[in-house]
């Protein structure tokens, strides 16, 4: 499924004191099975983005198209797209309500108008692909741990089986071992599903591993677009945005400072140690 | 959606009615409201008038952002239109269908609307140039005779001011919630009213979950920093009159003076 | 006398039914016991759930051990009688910078604890201007704290802890609700408290790369405390490290495989700065 975003523009309390443009004039498309990430520092106007893509707040100017249809379009079924268009924001244990976990994941195939066969068995593989634990199914989620929390609040949106799936932070506040588990579903994601992945992420560690298209946002505005490899060249461009590059690249970046010849546009951890042990082999012969 | 409510923010500037004390604009803004209901006639509408213009201009905030504060009393001002004109008996102008319109009807109607748009503005100018902290600060000082007669003024206080500063935060996750649950399918909009009850749920359990969350971690950040109630309390600035003060209650009790002169004579 | 002294410490939610009877019990903490000096930066790491947090509450008497005792100056947190010293003493940060914040603007918010305790109002002036410098928010004294940024909002919060003139800061996993920016200006504004002012930290987090300042770490499970020493200790343990739902900073990671591959890098690298020239050394050697 492919999104078109064609010059999208949003502003914020508009008239009033506190008027504000979140999003200024932004174009993109992303195609379908991409695994993009969205970056940019606390009110850059990445969230407000991503609500722009599946309707949830109308442009002030621009539209965007899924799979070449206007959704703001009079006619467009935007209840219909939300079933294809999933977000997942942040902190999503919040909106939990439900008696038990079952039931809350069962509300958005529900919505959906599927017939209760249906959104039983999304529930169900739903709830198994976020390896919660099966006693845990009947539980009030307000009786689950943090970490259990998360995985039911997304297990809600899969069980929609959205084609693209957008991801608001899904690690803030996780430790390591949640953030693993996070990047871990999204892999199998696109492998059974090939969903497409829109990642809206602080963590350019995790962003250099897993996606393969950065868009940088920066006041309303994308600044960069581009493969991690090359956006993660701009070093002093996005430590000035108040973003940062990945670990891996700041080692690479320092050892050809130090003149030693590295190839600097590794950014996955694996590759840089292969480059990193080509180094010392080269050295021995 | 909800960021339009203006009631009970505050308007950040740097005028004379905002160095005010909080007592002071209180007390003044209650004279007011009584001079709006001993006023009879045109003339004394147009002082009160007068008075609320000046204050609006002096107080720095834009008179576009008061006006917005009129939205949320909009369809209680239709509804004291609509109620006066067609229910005040006296000399009929025209009738349709089984209802009249009266002469007097429309004079009560009129004059109910400027009334409360007068009130609505006038306290407003209070709420908008007061920080919520210094509003309850002011209040707290106002009733503190009451305590003798064991009223916890000092609590009540402080439970309005942190109420006013959750407003926000409550309104900001509302929104959020809401968003939330349409990206899930949930439809708003639609529905008759018992269905649209029911759609509600998704949204009020997290909400309220959210609010005991805040509250709960509140107090514990409130009892972090030593907070034990009123006793022994000190404040970084204590409520003092100054000069503007006797400045402005003068002003107050001359206008007062004023529209009961013209309500008495006239 | 130690600042914080806790001996034996055990801390137990009992998780009850609709009806009240108990349906379980959870040892959050588990006979634990530290003993922190004057001028210590201390930091806690551990996985979500791992007793962190209720840990730390005990050490400005906003919990209670079940057994065991916290002391701190020699007062036993359960004395009722010195409950305002030690709240005085230990000043405590927490994670939602939106869930911690009174007052309406930034110098009414940060005169709030000093309020409370009963300082005459020229002194609160004068701790309040002190705190917001030390935190570099003196500029955005008069604004709404609603419009600051997350990591504005921490230094707000620190600086609210500060005008109370404690001798002991806890922050409870500050920065996880925080942007990288943000994380960076709350790390560093801490580092520079402890330095400058010898203001004791205790900082409690799961992001590695935060510790690496502190000069002594523990590490948590289950409630209990599994791992003690310095950074440069604890993090040669990669793999118990990992088993418990942890990791190590990247650059030590990094130090770990070229080591599995026969590279000579020695052990305890903790930051990209000392990967980086140990690489270099090792080439040139060869």
């Amino acid at each position: 499924m492919s999104i078109i975003a064609d010059h999208l523009t949003y502003t914020y309390n508009r008239g009033t004191a506190y008027e504000k443009k979140a999003v200024n004039d932004v174009s993109f498309s992303i195609k379908d099975g991409e695994y993009v990430a969205l970056i940019g520092h606390t009110g850059s106007g990445k969230s407000t983005l991503i609500q722009l893509l599946n309707g949830l707040l109308r442009p002030l100017s621009g539209t965007v198209y899924v799979n070449g249809e206007d959704i703001f379009e009079k006619d467009y079924d935007l209840h219909a797209l939300r079933g294809k268009v999933g977000i997942v924001f942040q902190y999503p244990e919040y909106q939990l309500f439900e008696e038990d976990v079952f039931t809350d994941v069962c509300f958005g195939p529900k919505n959906l108008g599927l017939d209760r066969q249906e959104t039983e068995l999304r529930a169900y593989e739903a709830l198994k692909m976020v390896e919660l634990p099966d006693e845990a199914f009947f539980q009030s989620p307000f009786d689950l741990s943090g970490g259990e929390k998360r995985r039911a609040a997304i297990a809600g949106v899969l069980a929609m089986k959205p084609e693209v799936l957008i991801l608001d932070e899904p690690v803030a506040g996780l430790d390591p071992a949640g953030r693993e588990w996070i990047f871990r579903l999204l892999s199998k994601l696109r492998k059974e599903r090939s969903t497409t992945v829109i990642l809206v992420s602080h963590s350019m560690d995790d962003i250099a591993e897993h996606a393969e298209r950065i868009l940088v946002v920066n006041d309303g505005s994308i600044v960069m677009d581009g493969a991690p490899a090359e956006v993660f060249s701009y070093n002093k461009e996005l430590m000035e945005m108040g973003l940062d590059i990945p670990q891996v690249s700041k080692v690479l970046y320092m050892l050809k400072e130090n003149g030693i010849n590295v190839n600097t546009d590794i950014v996955t951890f694996k590759q840089a140690i292969a480059e990193v042990a080509g180094l010392f082999e080269k050295a021995r012969y | 959606m909800f960021r339009d409510i203006t009631l009970g923010q505050y308007y950040p500037a740097d005028s004379y009615i905002h160095r005010l004390d909080p007592r002071t604009k209180i007390t003044v803004t209650f004279l007011y409201m009584i001079s709006i209901f001993l006023i009879r006639d045109i003339w004394g509408y147009l002082v009160a008038f007068i008075f609320l213009a000046f204050m609006i201009r002096i107080s720095h905030v834009p008179v576009k952002f008061m006006v917005r504060g009129l939205k949320g009393i909009f369809i209680i001002l239709i509804f004291t239109a609509i109620f006066n004109v067609f229910f005040t008996p006296g000399e009929v102008l025209f009738s349709i269908w089984k209802l009249s319109i009266t002469r007097e009807g429309i004079r009560v109607a009129v004059r109910m609307v400027i009334r409360l748009v007068f009130l609505v503005m006038g306290s407003s100018i209070m709420t908008l140039t007061t920080t919520p902290n210094n509003l309850t600060d002011g209040l707290e000082k106002i009733f503190r005779p009451l305590k003798r007669f064991k009223l916890p003024v000092h609590e009540i206080a402080m439970m309005m001011s942190i109420a006013l500063g959750f407003i926000p935060i409550l309104v900001e996750e509302l929104d959020k919630i809401m968003k939330a649950q349409s990206a899930r399918g949930a439809d708003f909009e639609n529905g008759r009213l018992s269905v649209r009850i029911k759609t509600m749920i998704p949204v009020l359990v997290p909400l309220f979950v959210s609010a005991f969350r805040h509250a709960g971690d509140l107090a514990t950040a409130m009892e972090a920093r030593c907070y034990h109630g009123g006793d022994g309390r000190t404040r970084m600035k204590p409520l003092r009159y100054g000069k503007q003060d006797y400045a402005a209650y003068t002003v107050a009790v001359l206008y007062l003076v004023l529209v009961i002169g013209i309500a008495v004579m006239l | 006398m130690s600042l914080i002294n806790a001996e034996n410490v055990t801390f137990e939610y009992i998780r009850r039914d609709k009806d009240g009877a108990v349906e379980g019990i959870n040892r959050a903490v588990d006979e634990v016991s530290i003993t922190l000096e004057k001028g210590d930066f201390i930091a806690i790491l551990g996985h979500n759930g791992s007793g962190k947090s209720t840990l730390a509450k005990h050490f400005n008497a906003l919990l209670h051990p079940l057994e065991g005792t916290v002391y701190v100056n020699g007062y036993d947190t359960r004395d009722e009688g010195h409950l305002w010293d030690i709240r005085q003493t230990v000043g405590m940060v927490f994670q939602n910078p939106d869930n911690q914040i009174i007052g309406t603007v930034v110098e009414e918010d940060v005169a709030f604890g000093p309020e409370n305790m009963g300082i005459k109002s020229r002194e609160i002036w004068e701790r309040v201007v002190r705190s917001l410098k030390s935190v570099d928010m003196y500029e955005f004294r008069k604004d709404s704290p609603q419009r600051l940024s997350g990591g504005q909002k921490q230094r707000v919060a620190i600086a609210g802890v500060l005008a109370m003139q404690p001798q002991c800061i806890v922050l409870d996993e500050p920065t996880a609700m925080l942007d990288p920016q943000g994380r960076r200006e709350i790390i560093d504004a801490v580092t520079e408290l402890n330095r400058k002012e010898g203001i004791t930290v205790i900082l409690i987090t799961h992001y590695m790369e935060e510790v690496l300042n502190a000069n002594k770490v523990f590490v948590m499970d289950k409630g209990r405390i599994v791992m003690q020493g310095t950074p440069r200790q604890i993090f040669k343990h990669a793999d118990e490290l990992k088993e418990i739902g942890l990791t190590v900073p990247s650059a030590a990671l990094f130090a770990g495989e070229l080591r599995k591959r026969g590279i000579e890098i020695p052990d305890g690298i903790l930051t990209t700065e000392e990967l980086v020239k140990e690489i270099c050394r090792s080439l040139r050697i060869i």
